[in-house]
């Protein structure tokens, strides 16, 4: 390993194609909401039933979003570590942000068990599992993604010059966190 | 100084807000709603408020990311790496096998969605192999700046991992095509086929050993069509079903045929 | 195992694992092209059904009829239109900007190979009676929800190469290269590629939810057969089918200003211009489908506006386009190159179809469900075709990698396919005007006006259609043996 180290490569590329492409998933996201409000304020409009009493829950929705926040700020210090060098604090951040990742699903998965809502018993209900499946599967990619990243992190590749990695993904979870918060205040709250 | 990006896309993110207030107010919003996110009032056409809204928060974003950045330009890459000169746009790279087997994950788990969950899983199971050959591919090519030694650096650090993985996966396709042609055949015809395969496998690895100065292509010749024969007799045998089982003693018939070519 | 250039590669191999925007490019060319024929002559194939609108001969159903009106505007915009500019957007422009290569070389090739599964599937889902749902419920729902998924594979593809263009025109650019000193090609990919990665969600987001539907055990409502055409329909009318129109407004630009040797008079007020008719190319919000009843979105005044905002921007970018002819007329002789011809042509085909879809929307006329929809769809993705092919064949020696270019072929086709555009565009819009409506069906009261199945508009569109496969046609073969030519060219 006596070859020089490698020629620098343009910074911000990483950052700003996570920028569109996490435009594009948060527009996806415009869409899926968009289509749910417009409904549920027919179905308000005509004074239906949106949907069954006790179906949805503000405790699961409510701790959710608390593990959520939480893996906003662990995010929010793998970038600081990064910028620091501080590749120990890194690692920890990233797999504590993976892990409430992790725990995020956990959660939401038990809950849409527990309830035994079918996603066929109404519109609402086929939009609240299309909204939440997409959801789950945008935070499926962004721990798929935080393990990658820490493999590579374990190379020794993030450093304050080479931040790019960790703040386009970061930028990505913080939509993550955005998404659930409209989720939570939308659907769990608003009902 | 505000960038040519930032006025873009905050031109935009100014056109799209007026435009969902706009629309509110022209489609039977009511008091503040359109201004206030629907928080006091309506907001009048939930899709056209909804979809315009959040596309002013993402062109928002867009404009905050090109003003940051000084519109990414090359002047402010270069001073942000203390460069007189910026770097290339993209370092060359060669040719790579992981889009392409990424594009057929993707579609694997598309057509297994619609068809059979099998496929999807062989998906996941493909695009999970791929992001993590991408990524290590990505990381040798930082190692140093010749491209030998990343290529051995990437080498060293995945073939422990790849021979194995793959081997494992060989065998147990082999495995499962072999166990779908014994459990279609008759209960002799199972085997006088292991039987046959057997002698085959033996006979081939004991002319082949005979004769080192072979050439490895005939070999790897007929070692793929050996895997190949192996794995379409599977497939067909799949399809077929599995012969009738009768259990010994109390007489009962329990019929577990699975007619895969039928039933989904 | 990582790359295959450590071995000798087939030519095979050597294609499929390419990460060479050239060489991707090819793909995106030809299969969006292929697509766009293959669209082309799906709506000949309505066409000929249209002329006896009493019963279904040709195509034996009004389900079939309508798997072939849909699949006739999926092909050409998802599968053909968009495509085939990602050809430039990925070889030329970044040479624009001054970029060495396309940014993400990989994550372009993952693009553009899932782009062509995804079209692969969905041309399947069509063929085996599924497409995107049908009036009667007749089609196969296994093949609807193919169709579906390849069109989830092919927005993805689409929207994975849209992030390495941006990328590559924001953090590519050579030094002293500011966005606002790009040239039009690239600065219209720019503002194009923004309304995508806004647009193609939203309809990915109405096909995964009809996809989820649609394979529930009976369908709630998004996944109903009757209903699924209707919710994707936004993208395939005014003002969405405008942004494919964009990029080809700064193509003819380009090629205009190359060909005749002058440089572009009021290029900010361009550049503000085409920004703006970005802008106003969002369709995003306008989904007929959930309109609230009473109060359908194509009659508010946001979609009325818009409609009526994007004509005199057309007609300002229109006006470079004349002011740059007028400069550089002198320069272009007696026989204008191809493209020159084609870039012009493009440019009134759009503007032209903005002006139809600003008619389209004055509510007394109550044009909305009728085949003027179709005339301006013909009339903007028609430009842009023209628009795209005039790019080929002006960068296609850049593309292909040689000479052999067949400038007779290419204006032949180029005029084939422009008269044929306004031969069904203006047959659509008089139809229109008499009350035919968008989709016929087969029978005289679906069609909405009696004399539709026997008069000679059906006739005199039907010869638009073979004009528009012919020039089609041509255009393919020219491309073809431009390509078989290099490749003597660059063997010898």
């Amino acid at each position: 390993m006596s070859a020089a180290p490698a020629a620098p490569t343009r910074p911000r590329t990483l950052v700003v194609a996570s920028a569109f492409g996490t435009g594009s998933v948060l527009l996806y996201f415009g869409g899926l909401f968009a289509l749910y409000f417009s409904i549920r304020a027919d179905a308000m409009a005509w004074g239906t039933t949106w949907f069954p009493e006790g179906a949805i829950q503000l405790v699961p929705g409510g701790m959710n979003m608390a593990t959520m926040a939480l893996s906003a700020i662990t995010m929010g210090w793998a970038v600081s570590a990064v910028l620091n060098d501080d590749r120990v604090h890194a690692y920890l951040a990233l797999a504590l942000t993976a892990v409430l990742g992790v725990a995020m699903v956990n959660q939401t998965a038990f809950y849409f068990a527990d309830i035994g809502l079918p996603i066929d018993a109404s519109e609402a209900a086929t939009l609240l599992f299309v909204i939440v499946g997409s959801h789950l599967v945008m935070v499926a990619v962004g721990i798929i993604w935080l393990g990658l990243l820490l493999l590579r992190a374990l190379g020794g590749q993030d450093t304050s010059r080479h931040r790019d990695l960790v703040s386009a993904a970061a930028l990505y979870w913080y939509a993550v966190v955005a998404v659930y918060s409209v989720i939570w205040i939308g659907i769990y709250i608003a009902k | 100084m505000l960038t040519t990006g930032f006025k873009l896309w905050f031109g935009f993110f100014v056109g799209a807000v007026l435009a969902a207030v706009f629309a509110g107010y022209t489609s039977g919003a009511t008091e503040t709603g359109p201004l206030s996110l629907g928080w006091k009032g309506g907001v009048g056409n939930h899709v056209s408020y909804t979809i315009l809204v959040m596309g002013a928060g993402v062109l928002a974003l867009l404009g905050l990311v090109a003003v940051a950045f000084r519109d990414a330009d090359a002047k402010a890459q270069a001073d942000f790496l203390g460069l007189d000169e910026a770097p290339p746009a993209q370092a060359v790279v060669g040719n790579s096998l992981w889009p392409v087997f990424g594009a057929l994950g993707l579609g694997a788990v598309g057509v297994g969605l619609v068809v059979h969950p099998a496929i999807f899983v062989i998906g996941l199971c493909l695009l999970g192999a791929v992001a993590v050959e991408w990524t290590m591919t990505n990381w040798s090519e930082k190692v140093s700046d010749d491209a030998s030694v990343n290529a051995d650096a990437r080498e060293n650090l995945m073939r422990p991992i790849e021979i194995p993985v793959l081997a494992a996966a060989g065998v147990g396709v082999l495995v499962v095509a072999v166990s779908r042609i014994l459990l279609t055949s008759s209960v002799t015809g199972a085997v006088v086929v292991a039987t046959v395969i057997g002698l085959v496998i033996f006979v081939l690895a004991l002319w082949i050993s005979r004769r080192p100065e072979l050439p490895r292509n005939t070999v790897r010749g007929v070692l793929f069509v050996g895997c190949l024969a192996v794995l379409v007799f599977g497939i067909v045998a799949a399809v077929s079903g599995e012969r009738e089982f009768h259990h010994k003693g109390g007489g009962e018939h329990h019929d577990d045929t699975h007619d895969h070519g039928t039933d989904h | 195992m990582t790359t295959t250039d450590e071995i000798d590669s087939t030519v095979f191999e050597e294609a499929v694992t390419s990460t060479d925007p050239k060489v991707l490019a090819k793909v995106w060319g030809f299969g969006g092209m292929t697509s766009v024929l293959l669209g082309a002559i799906a709506g000949l194939l309505v066409g000929f059904e249209r002329l006896d609108l009493t019963s279904a001969d040709l195509l034996g159903s009004a389900d079939e009829v309508f798997q072939f009106w849909s699949a006739h505007r999926v092909a050409l915009v998802l599968l053909g239109v968009l495509p085939a500019l990602m050809t430039l957007a990925t070889t030329v422009v970044p040479r624009q900007c001054g970029a060495n290569t396309l940014i993400f070389p990989r994550a372009a090739a993952l693009a553009c190979w899932t782009w062509l599964v995804g079209a692969v599937l969905t041309i399947v889902g069509f063929l085996a009676d599924g497409g995107l749902g049908t009036p009667g419920a007749g089609g196969q729902r296994q093949a609807t929800a193919l169709t579906l998924i390849g069109l989830l594979l092919a927005i993805a593809g689409l929207l994975t190469a849209t992030v390495c263009v941006v990328t590559t025109i924001i953090s590519g650019r050579s030094t002293g290269t500011g966005l606002r000193d790009l040239p039009f090609t690239s600065w219209t990919t720019l503002v194009s590629a923004t309304i995508w990665g806004g647009m193609l969600p939203v309809l990915a987001a109405n096909i995964v939810l009809t996809y989820v539907d649609l394979r529930g055990r009976s369908a709630v409502r998004f996944g109903a057969e009757d209903a699924i055409w209707e919710q994707l329909s936004w993208m395939f009318t005014h003002p969405a089918v405008y942004v494919l129109a964009l990029p080809v407004l700064g193509i003819a630009l380009d090629v205009l200003s190359a060909t005749t040797g002058t440089t572009q008079a009021n290029r900010d007020v361009l550049l503000v211009a085409t920004a703006a008719f970005g802008f106003l190319s969002f369709g995003a919000y306008a989904q007929p489908f959930f309109d609230t009843p009473g109060t359908p979105v194509m009659e508010e005044a946001l979609y009325v506006v818009m409609a009526f905002a994007i004509v005199p921007v057309a007609l300002v970018i229109l006006g470079g386009v004349a002011d740059t002819l007028r400069r550089g007329a002198s320069n272009l002789g007696t026989r204008p190159p191809a493209e020159t011809v084609c870039a012009l042509l493009s440019v009134m085909l759009i503007v032209a179809g903005t002006a139809v879809g600003a008619l389209r929307v004055i509510a007394p006329l109550d044009l909305l469900g009728t085949s003027v929809t179709g005339a301006q769809f013909t009339l903007v993705v028609g430009g842009a075709v023209l628009g795209v092919g005039a790019g080929f064949q002006h960068w296609g020696d850049d593309l292909v990698g040689g000479p052999g270019a067949r400038p007779g072929m290419n204006l032949l086709g180029g005029l084939a396919l422009a008269g044929g555009v306004v031969l069904i565009g203006a047959t659509d819009l008089i139809s229109g005007l008499l009350g035919l409506s968008d989709f016929t069906g087969v029978d005289l009261a679906t069609a909405g006006y009696p004399g539709s199945g026997v008069d000679g508009l059906n006739i005199v569109s039907i010869v638009g259609s073979l004009a528009l496969v012919g020039g089609l046609v041509i255009w393919q073969a020219s491309g073809i043996l431009h390509l078989t030519a290099a490749k003597k060219a660059s063997s010898v």
